[in-house]
Formats: C-alpha cells, sequence, structure tokens
C-alpha cells in the first residue's frame, strides 16, 4: 500500500492536544454515604478494558475521526491487483534531434506520460534509462509524481543506445518480471515489446572523423584533417571551423554532397592540445556537428642510464622525447636503464635490463617476433634480423616473450610489485643488431612501455568505458571532471580509475596525479548521426493497455464517509452527556 | 418543624394499634388493637394450652361443645421511641434525608402526643448523641421538636452498636421508629434484633436519597465516602450503576426479608417525597391509619 499524500500524516500530530484536553478534563466528583456498595463494582469498571473503552466513548469517536480524516487527506492507494510494467526510455545522442516541438526526447517523455496515463494507478512501473549501459532509474507506483520528475529529469547523451541490454534489464531485474515492456526509441523496432516510436527523418550532417598531428620535420607545426558527412538526401553548403584552444583557427566553406562526405585538411602553424572541429549551420542535431583532437604536450621521458653501452646511449639519445641522465640526479626517472643487474635498480621506475657481455661468445642467430600486438613490438620488423642470444637465468612464469632467437626467448616484458620490466637477452653491442633500423625503435617501444606512455587514451567516444592509469600513485583523491564542470562518476582501485558515465561530448579533466590531465569525448556518429531512417511519417501509436485494470481501492471515499459518520457519533455522544449533565 | 396544614392533616391520624402493646398505667384514649384484660369484649377464639382456664367462656361450650375464650380489648398508651440517624451520610439529597427523617419523626411524634401516647426521641451516629426520655404533654412535643430541629448529620455510621445501646437503656413494651439509610457495611441488623429482644417492636424507616437510589452517572465520577474522608477515591462510570443497584436492592430486600419474618413494618421512603406521600407510605405499612 502506498499514500498518494504521506505529508498528510503530519496531522496525527493533532492527536496529542485531544488527548492531552481528554486528561485534563475536569472528573465530576461526588459526595456519597454509601461508598461501601459502589466499593466492589468501581473495581471491577475501574480494571475492565471494555469498561475503560465504554466510558471514554467521547474520546474514542474524536480519535477515530481524526485518523479517518488524516487517512483520507492522505490518500491511500490499496495495490489491490497490481502489476508491474518496465517503461524503456532511449537516451542516444539521436533522441537529442530537433523536431517541430522541441526534441525527440521531449516527445518520447510526453509519450511517457501519455502511457503512465492510461495505466492503473497502482501499477508498478520500473523505469529504465537506455543508455550505452542500461540504467535502471526506479521504481515506482505510476500515480507516483516522483516517477513523472524522474522521467522528465532524464537527459540525452553523446553516445549510442543499447536497447537490448536494457530490455534484458528491465526483464532481469530483481523483484516481480514486467508483464509488459515499453520502449520509446526512434530505433528500430524489437519484437516481444511494444515498441513506441519516436522522430521523423530528419536531415543531418556531422563531423564524423577529426585528426592532429604534429608534422616531423618542423617543430611545433601541425595539420588537422577534418572529415564531414552528410545523411541526408540534398547536398548541403556549410562551413567547417576550426578552433584550437579556443583560438580560431580558420573558417572553410564546404560543400556537402548528398549522402555523401567530404575531407579538409587544414596546417596550423602552432598545433598543441585540444582541437575542435565544428560544422556551421545546425541542423537537427546538434551534438554531431563538432568533434574534438587532442594533442597532447610531449612530456620527456627521463631515463636514467647506468652502465649500458654506446649504441644504448646511441639509441635512447636518438629519440628527442627522452632525457638521458648518466649520474641520478633529484629527479624521479621514469626508466632505469641497468647494465648486468642482478635485481632491480630502486626507484618506481621502470627497468630496462640489458645483460653483460655474453661468455663465451655464440653465433646470431635469427629473430622472430613472439608477441606482435605488444607495444614494444609496435611497427617492429624483424625479418631477416639476427641477434646474439645471451642465456639467462630461467623466464618468470608471467613474463611476456616479445621475441626469440633460434626459439629462445630474447626480449622478455613482466612486472615485478607494479614495476615494468623489460630484458634484452641478447648482445646489444652486436654491430649487426645494435647499428640495424630495428634497434632505436625497439630501444623507443621499450622506453614508452615503460614509461607508461601513450597508455591513456586521449580521444573516447561517448557511452565508452574510461580506463585511465596513473604513472604513480595518486597524491589526492581522484576525480573525474567532465564538459561543464560537473562531476562524473569514476571509481577508484589503485592507481586506475574507471568510469562507464562518459555520456556527454567534451573535454574531461582527470585529477589526481601529479598534474592534471585531460582527455576529449566525441559524439557516436556512426550510430547516431543518420537520421534519415528513424521514426516514420507519421509517430507509431501509443499501444493502448489492454488489460482491464484490476483498479485500485478507491479508499479516499469511504475514509470521508467513515470521518463524517464518526464526527456525527461523537456529536451524539457529547449531547447525550450534556443532556445528562 | 410542622405547618398548621399539616398539623391539621395529621389530626386525623392515630397511630395503628397493632404496633406495641399498651401499658396500662397511663389513661391513653386509644383504643388499641391487641387483645389482652379488659371490660369491652371483642371476640372469641378457640382454646389453646397455656390460655387463662378463667377466660373460657362456658356458655359458649355448653352449646356448641367447644372449648372458646373471651377476646376483650384493652385500653392504655402507646410508648414511641424515636430514633433519629444524625450520622453524615444522612446529608446526601435535596432536600438531605435527615431534613425528611426530622419531618416524618415530627409527624409521629405529634400523632402521638395528640392520643396522649408516651414519646421519647434520640440521635444518634455511632453511638447515642442526644436522648429524651419517655413524656407526655405538649411540653413533651416541644421537647422532642427542639431535639429533632438541632440535630445536624455529623459522624460516622454505627447503627447496629447505637441501637444496641439505646435497647439496653430502655425497656418495652414500645414502638421504636428507626429513621436511617440502614447505610452500614456488613451489618447483620443486630441493632434490630437486641431492641425486638428487649420487647420493643422496631419499625424500619429506610430513608433515601433520590441520588441513591437512582445515580446519575453519566460519565466518569470520582465517588468520596462522606463520613470517612480519609478513605480512596472511587472511579466510577454508567457500568458500575447497575451493580450499585444490585448491591443497594440486596441491602433493601436484607431489611425488608427480616421485617417480613418479624411481622415487622417496612417503610422504604425517598428523602425528595411529599410529606402526604410520606403519610401514605406510613399508612401503607400500618404504621399509622385514620382515626376511627
Amino acid at each position: 500500500m502506498g499514500l498518494a499524500n504521506p505529508s498528510a500524516l503530519w496531522l496525527l500530530l493533532l492527536l496529542i492536544p485531544v488527548i492531552l484536553a481528554w486528561k485534563q478534563r475536569p472528573k465530576t466528583t461526588r459526595a456519597v454515604g454509601n461508598a461501601f456498595l459502589w466499593r466492589r463494582v468501581a473495581s471491577r469498571s475501574a480494571t475492565s478494558f471494555v469498561a475503560r473503552l465504554r466510558r471514554n466513548w467521547l474520546l474514542v469517536a474524536q480519535v477515530a475521526f481524526l485518523l479517518a480524516s488524516v487517512a483520507a487527506l492522505a490518500r491511500p492507494v490499496l495495490p489491490f491487483g497490481t502489476r508491474t510494467v518496465a517503461l524503456i526510455l532511449d537516451l542516444s545522442a539521436s533522441m537529442g534531434a530537433r523536431e517541430k516541438s522541441g526534441t525527440r526526447l521531449d516527445a518520447a517523455v510526453a509519450a511517457v506520460i501519455s502511457t503512465l496515463d492510461s495505466l492503473p494507478r497502482t501499477t508498478r512501473v520500473r523505469l529504465i534509462a537506455a543508455r550505452s549501459v542500461p540504467d535502471q532509474v526506479g521504481e515506482y507506483f505510476a500515480w507516483d509524481p516522483a516517477l513523472r520528475r524522474a522521467i522528465r529529469d532524464q537527459e540525452t547523451t553523446a553516445g549510442p543506445a543499447d536497447i537490448s541490454a536494457a530490455i534484458e534489464a528491465a526483464r532481469g531485474a530483481a523483484g516481480v518480471a514486467p508483464s509488459d515492456v515499453y520502449v520509446f526509441s526512434d530505433g528500430q523496432p524489437e519484437p516481444s515489446v511494444r515498441w513506441v516510436r519516436i522522430g521523423k527523418p530528419a536531415a543531418n550532417t556531422a563531423i564524423t572523423n577529426i585528426a592532429a598531428r604534429r608534422l616531423p620535420l618542423s617543430p611545433g607545426a601541425g595539420q588537422v584533417l577534418v572529415e564531414a558527412w552528410n545523411y541526408w538526401t540534398e547536398p548541403l553548403d556549410a562551413q567547417i571551423e576550426v578552433v584550437q584552444n579556443g583560438s580560431l583557427v580558420g573558417r572553410y566553406p564546404v560543400r556537402l554532397p548528398s549522402r555523401g562526405g567530404i575531407t579538409v585538411v587544414v596546417d596550423v602553424p602552432a598545433v598543441d592540445g585540444v582541437i575542435r572541429a565544428r560544422l556551421v549551420p545546425d541542423d537537427a542535431l546538434a551534438v554531431d556537428n563538432s568533434r574534438l583532437a587532442m594533442l597532447r604536450s610531449i612530456r620527456p621521458v627521463r631515463v636514467l642510464l647506468t652502465g649500458g653501452t654506446f649504441f644504448i646511449e646511441k639509441a635512447l639519445g636518438a629519440n628527442r622525447t627522452v632525457l638521458v641522465d648518466r649520474v641520478r640526479g633529484q629527479a624521479r626517472y621514469d626508466v632505469l636503464v641497468c647494465e648486468n643487474c642482478s635485481e632491480l635498480p630502486a626507484g618506481e621506475g621502470g627497468v630496462l635490463l640489458i645483460p653483460g657481455a655474453p661468455q663465451p661468445r655464440v653465433e646470431a642467430a635469427e629473430m622472430t617476433l613472439s608477441a606482435p600486438n605488444h607495444p614494444i613490438a609496435a611497427a617492429l620488423d624483424l625479418s631477416g634480423m639476427r641477434a646474439v642470444p645471451i642465456s639467462q637465468n630461467a623466464q618468470r612464469h608471467d613474463s611476456i616473450v616479445i621475441a626469440r632467437i633460434s626459439g629462445r626467448p630474447a626480449i622478455l616484458a613482466y612486472e615485478v610489485d607494479g614495476r615494468r620490466v623489460v630484458e634484452l637477452r641478447l648482445d646489444v653491442t652486436d654491430p649487426s643488431f645494435a647499428i640495424s633500423t630495428v634497434f632505436p625503435i625497439l630501444i623507443a617501444n621499450a622506453t614508452d612501455w615503460l614509461a607508461r606512455r601513450g597508455e591513456n587514451s586521449r580521444e573516447l567516444v561517448a557511452g565508452e568505458p574510461l580506463q585511465w592509469v596513473f604513472g604513480e600513485k595518486p597524491t589526492q583523491q581522484p576525480d573525474l571532471v567532465g564538459p561543464v564542470g560537473r562531476r562524473v562518476s569514476s571509481f577508484t582501485s589503485g592507481s586506475r580509475l574507471t568510469s562507464s558515465s562518459l555520456h556527454g561530448a567534451g573535454v574531461y579533466v582527470v585529477r589526481g596525479g601529479a598534474a592534471e590531465e585531460t582527455f576529449v569525448v566525441n559524439p557516436a556518429t556512426a550510430s547516431e548521426s543518420d537520421l534519415s531512417a528513424s521514426g516514420s511519417a507519421a509517430q507509431t501509436a501509443i499501444p493502448q493497455t489492454s488489460v482491464t485494470p484490476r483498479g485500485e481501492r478507491q479508499v479516499v471515499l469511504p475514509l470521508l464517509l467513515l470521518a463524517l459518520g464518526l464526527l456525527s457519533v461523537e456529536w451524539w455522544l457529547r449531547c447525550s452527556v450534556a443532556r445528562r449533565t | 418543624m410542622l405547618s398548621a396544614d399539616e398539623a391539621r392533616l395529621l389530626d386525623r391520624l392515630i397511630l395503628s394499634a397493632s404496633s406495641g402493646s399498651p401499658s396500662a398505667a397511663a389513661s391513653g384514649l386509644r383504643r388499641t388493637a391487641s387483645r389482652g384484660v379488659g371490660v369491652e369484649f371483642q371476640d372469641y377464639r378457640h382454646y389453646e394450652p397455656g390460655d387463662d382456664p378463667r377466660l373460657i367462656d362456658w356458655t359458649v361450650e355448653a352449646r356448641l361443645r367447644q372449648l372458646v375464650i373471651r377476646v376483650s380489648r384493652a385500653e392504655g398508651h402507646l410508648r414511641l421511641y424515636l430514633l433519629l440517624d444524625a450520622s453524615r451520610s444522612m446529608a446526601i439529597g435535596a432536600p438531605d434525608k435527615l431534613c425528611c427523617a426530622r419531618k416524618l419523626a415530627a409527624a409521629l411524634c405529634y400523632i402521638a402526643i395528640a392520643r396522649r401516647d408516651a414519646v421519647a426521641v434520640a440521635t444518634f451516629d455511632e453511638t447515642i448523641r442526644q436522648h429524651l426520655p419517655l413524656g407526655g404533654g405538649r411540653v413533651q412535643l416541644s421537647r422532642v421538636f427542639e431535639i429533632l430541629g438541632a440535630a445536624e448529620p455529623r459522624g460516622r455510621s454505627a447503627i447496629d452498636r447505637a441501637l444496641m445501646t439505646y435497647g439496653a437503656a430502655v425497656r418495652g413494651p414500645g414502638v421504636a421508629v428507626v429513621f436511617s439509610d440502614f447505610f452500614q457495611e456488613a451489618s447483620d441488623l443486630q441493632g434490630l434484633r437486641y431492641l425486638l429482644h428487649r420487647g420493643i417492636t422496631p419499625v424500619v424507616m429506610q430513608v433515601l436519597a433520590p441520588e441513591e437510589l437512582d445515580p446519575d452517572i453519566a460519565e466518569e465520577t470520582a465517588l468520596t465516602d462522606i463520613e470517612d474522608s480519609g478513605a480512596p477515591t472511587l472511579i466510577v462510570d454508567p457500568t458500575a450503576v447497575r451493580g450499585y443497584y444490585e448491591r443497594l436492592s440486596q441491602l433493601s430486600q436484607k431489611l425488608s426479608d427480616f421485617c417480613a419474618a418479624n411481622r415487622l413494618p417496612y417503610v422504604p421512603i425517598s428523602s425528595s417525597d411529599s410529606f402526604e406521600r410520606l403519610l401514605h407510605a406510613c399508612e401503607q405499612a400500618s404504621l399509622i391509619s385514620a382515626y376511627a
């Protein structure tokens, strides 16, 4: 049972003055000369519950009247014949498309409300917000104003909506299985649910891709590639606006062919930070008219080289993003290069272990790549490469063999107590390998992997989960802040922060490490931007509930009648007492 | 004590002779219904063992072959003892019970004195408070009225003790009219029995107030004992009235049964009854009758 107006229960406090007044009333006192005749009957009447009830009829009637009145005002709803339905609201990016009177989401909300109004008031409604991951908003009675507030509070995302997962979540949630599942979406209907199709076909264009790069031969200079697509059947003249860190780079007029796209490459003198490409003017769906790219300032990797060879030093020096120290300073080192070390050197950074010269020297043998997908093997072409193996102790059971020489592990990667280690079990002084093009690439890849650089993705699509790895243990409670400064829910475990709430497009900030880090989230244009097939010419009619409502108990009226009846009884009792006195 | 109208009413009444036996010592004008030694023939009755053989009427025996004796009407005056309960419980009622008892006692005294009967009066609570010995004449009347008028309700009730004390001080024959509510807990009417033992015929005048006969308890009421201020207050409600009725009825029935068993007059009266009604009640109880 529920109460439509629970705040009326505060009126029960009125019982206090009623009871106090009853207790304070002056009792009739009488002197008698035959008290012995009353004595026995008086004790009986004082202790009997029925007698106590009878002598306080007036109070009982007053209290009952007050209780009935308060109950009537509280509007109790008896869940007689209650059933449960699930309402799934599509919150994908396409639901933000503008139509004549508001967005598709506005139309969906209106359809949901209309459906609610057609349901019996005691129906239990399970509200599911369909995003990339379905979210069960809550379970309410159909009459509950909180349900309508929850529906109106929903906002579209910039990502897709997994309707199938939402339907499964609706059916599989704890509690009573819903007798009906309603889906309010602009997507393709699915069977076995009551699908309310929202929205009409609309023209839409989108920035589908943006990429920024630094030119290798011109420090600081770069290029931005922007791809725009027209999903409609008619060509469109528009402008692409490129902004870098809030400053306009340029506007470029384009003509978008029908159901086709164009690509624009823009030269940027000093490319850095967040670059935004925007399509002007806005159309039905504004969220996909803008896209972000991010060029992160290169933070040099600090390497401490203890021992090592000439070739190692040269390979490291060739990488302009690496700073090499021969003597340990005050700085924190991302990578420690240790030659012939029996144990890991002190520090927190990754370790590149280089063996000493082999004794006795063996012949070079062919190298093969064992883990081509590992970051250390990126762009590493070992075809025809030969190197001199150096025998070492047995490999760790958790190590990854990146490359082998004649079947024996030659390059290994593993972690020890959170520190990454790369072991080179080959002769790095052998010129045949050391001066090959593979060697500096190997050293650069190993350095990046040991320093954990590039591990965190800087560009994501709305709806994708985020996994952010801090290079070192966070110095403060990690925090994730989204566009417009709103905190985004996240979970931190050790040095890893995860979040599945990247619903909005924009720039996000991660706090907790040595410095703030930013990344960008872009709209899911691949699944959401084509509005030409959504909805139908006419919105699907809201399905009428076929089940005859078993109805709620309308208890307000009986309670009011009861209260009036009790008031009459109380008045009659009071008059009777007055007549007798 | 009595108005002129009331006195005129009383002038036509006499105390009934069935109450007590007259004394031959005085020359009361009342004829008594009692049979005894006298001149005037009244009736015959069959001879019973123990009767005086000199009363056998041989003439009737010779004629009817039955032993009968003559019964003559005795002449003499009645001894009337008026015993008035003046305990605090007699203050209940409007008018209070003591006022009603006082009025009726005065009326009976008036009737008796008018017929030259002897009247004594006593007021009591736990014991005899005031006492006036038997006497006749107008002087006695005024003395009785004085004592009756001065009686104030006070003290606790101890009817049996008071009657036994009084009975020990006087002797019969005579009629003792006891004016009381007879509200005494666990009383076995020893006082009345003792009066009988002393040859005094008690007449029970149970005076009750209307609120005692029909208590108006409409809501929770606190009752206090008028005779015992230290007694705990009783809380009663309308449901207790029925039980009270039963107990009051048992008390009155006990009195009534005692009087019936001893062929004594029992006169239950209400303090709100009119004077005429009071006299009518006495008449119905054969205590008084119209003067013939």
